[in-house]
């Protein structure tokens, strides 16, 4: 079974080699940047991680019971974090296989250097795992609580 | 054309269309427009209780893309619903009345649904010569826009025309073409872009209006959110190739047949706000995408005069970051010191997360946890 350690590090030597063969010349290529891998780990039965490049950074996952390899190339699927549901789509990479992805950020001009750039996918990945309390809503019935559903209060109050 | 007094729901009982299948329609209006399945009894209510909104829909110049676009609404179904819940009382395309008696009816509206009508306007007034290049029953189309819009709730711009000028305001623009926020200045406008937008989206955005009585929450360019937050290349479909610097080179060469990106062959994907590559297109079917032509960017201000459809994006720096700065998928703004950073990562996760879970409650019950 592939540890996120090997994961990220195959990850980042197959985005490192795709960089400098097809996407160093293109416009869309922020030089500032490197391919880096970030806070990769797993969680219920999927590693997950940000990837950065100079022309994406992406949430990247790859669910330990082999059900990516049955997807099918450009589909879709979402997966649940603690902070909610995020929609993937699912490529093929020579190398590594089947790959799921979710676009947090492409191109990549609003980061100005690398620091920048990990900063931010440390920020994100933090909340992705232990989300910060939103600020609490007024009245907050749950789909299908029991008390509420007793209550008649299943739905929202009028306007 | 009947008066904006029945309910939606008394004329959809009249069609002899039952309370299930009216039911059923709210839960895929509330789903379409990304709401969960509470809106869709707000939604019922509304419909239930609340009159038709009168509409008027005004044509300028422009080539009808748009109500051609509007009518195929896959869902809602416009035969049954959209036509139904509001009260179309002028069209000039698809109306009944003509002549004198049409014009009739836009004064007639004006007087009797003061401050309560909504005006779509399809297409844009043209200012030169004071407004002759478009006349529109024997005066310029411009000042009957203006008198329109004085007495409307709401204006709703459809397509490119109206919000941003398009192909009769492009480069040197001989009738001096603009679109109609440069003259109705005293309204909310929506501006629904797209050439045409997709029809789900417009008849999503008539629909919010009407049942909510409000404006969906706009962007900082006046579009709705709901549709217009994410750029054609964050949910492109082909998107794992992008990533992978797997690009066509040539038309019909084998990146071409395997599906790979059409960024080098001039897609304006990443520049571009739309829903096509979520919604798609046909009662959603496909969109040009994937049907093998790169996006043309039609949704975009300006898209004319942006170079050729099949020129490759070069600029994307200026125009990506510039361009537009409200989005709340991404993040637009330079990040630069280290807590704006951290916030921009939070903000992104936070507002994918939230819009993947309102999206995934209705779903999840048909399709379970994974779509697609």
């Amino acid at each position: 079974m592939t540890s996120a350690i090997e994961y990220a590090a195959a990850l980042e030597a197959l985005y490192r080699r795709i960089g400098e063969r097809s996407m160093h010349d293109l416009p869309i290529y922020n030089e500032a940047l490197a391919v880096e891998a970030v806070g990769f780990d797993a969680h219920d039965d999927a590693i997950s991680g940000i990837l950065i490049t100079p022309w994406f950074m992406n949430l990247m996952l790859l669910p330990l019971d082999g059900s990516l390899a049955a997807r099918a190339l450009g589909s879709s699927f979402s997966h649940g974090f603690p902070v909610g549901m995020f929609d993937f789509t699912v490529g093929d990479i020579e190398g590594v296989g089947r790959i799921a992805s979710c676009s947090l950020f492409s191109p990549m001009f609003e980061f100005a250097d690398m620091a920048a750039a990990r900063a931010t996918a440390a920020a994100a990945m933090a909340e992705i795992r232990n989300p910060e309390p939103e600020q609490p809503k007024t009245r907050v019935v749950a789909a299908l609580d029991r008390r509420s559903f007793l209550r008649g209060a299943l739905t929202e109050p009028r306007p | 054309m009947g008066a904006g007094t029945e309910t939606f729901y008394d004329v959809i009982r009249r069609q002899g269309i039952t309370r299930r299948s009216f039911h059923k329609f709210c839960s895929l209006t509330a789903t379409s427009l990304g709401l969960g399945p509470l809106a869709a009894t707000n939604i019922a209510n509304a419909l239930e209780t609340k009159p038709r909104v009168p509409v008027i829909w005004m044509h300028g110049l422009e080539c009808t893309c748009c109500s051609e676009s509007f009518i195929r609404s896959a869902h809602p179904l416009v035969k049954d619903a959209v036509l139904s819940m509001i009260s179309l009382d002028y069209d000039d395309t698809i109306m009944a009345a003509a002549g004198h008696q049409a014009e009739a009816i836009l004064e007639e509206t004006r007087a009797k649904y003061k401050g309560q009508y909504i005006l779509a306007v399809e297409g844009n007034p043209p200012l030169n010569e004071d407004g002759m290049y478009c006349i529109d029953g024997g005066k310029p189309f411009v000042e009957k826009l203006k008198l329109m819009a004085d007495d409307a709730m709401a204006v709703i711009a459809w397509g490119a025309c109206a919000s941003w000028g398009c192909v009769q305001a492009a480069k040197p623009n001989p009738t001096q073409a603009v679109p109609i926020d440069k003259v109705i200045t005293n309204k909310p406008i929506i501006k629904v872009p797209g050439c045409p937008p997709i029809a789900e989206v417009m008849t999503g955005v008539v629909t919010f209006v009407t049942t909510f009585g409000k404006l969906p929450e706009l962007d900082r360019q006046g579009r709705p959110k709901m549709f217009y937050s994410q750029r054609i290349h964050d949910k492109c479909y082909r998107r794992p190739h992008f990533d992978a610097g797997q690009f066509v080179e040539e038309w019909d060469d084998d990146a071409a047949r395997k599906g790979y990106c059409l960024y080098k062959m001039g897609c304006k994907g990443p520049t571009t706000y739309n829903a096509c590559s979520t919604v798609r297109w046909n009662g959603g079917v496909s969109f040009p995408i994937q049907s093998g032509h790169g996006c043309i960017g039609c949704s975009e201000d300006g898209f004319w005069d942006q170079g050729g459809f099949y020129d490759r994006l070069t600029t994307i720096k200026q125009f990506g970051v510039e361009a537009n700065a409200d989005k709340i998928g991404q993040t637009a703004a330079v990040v630069v010191g280290g807590a704006i950073v951290a916030h921009a990562g939070v903000t992104v996760v936070r507002n994918m997360a939230r819009r993947s879970k309102e999206n995934s409650t209705d779903n999840s019950r048909s399709n379970g946890k994974s779509a697609g």
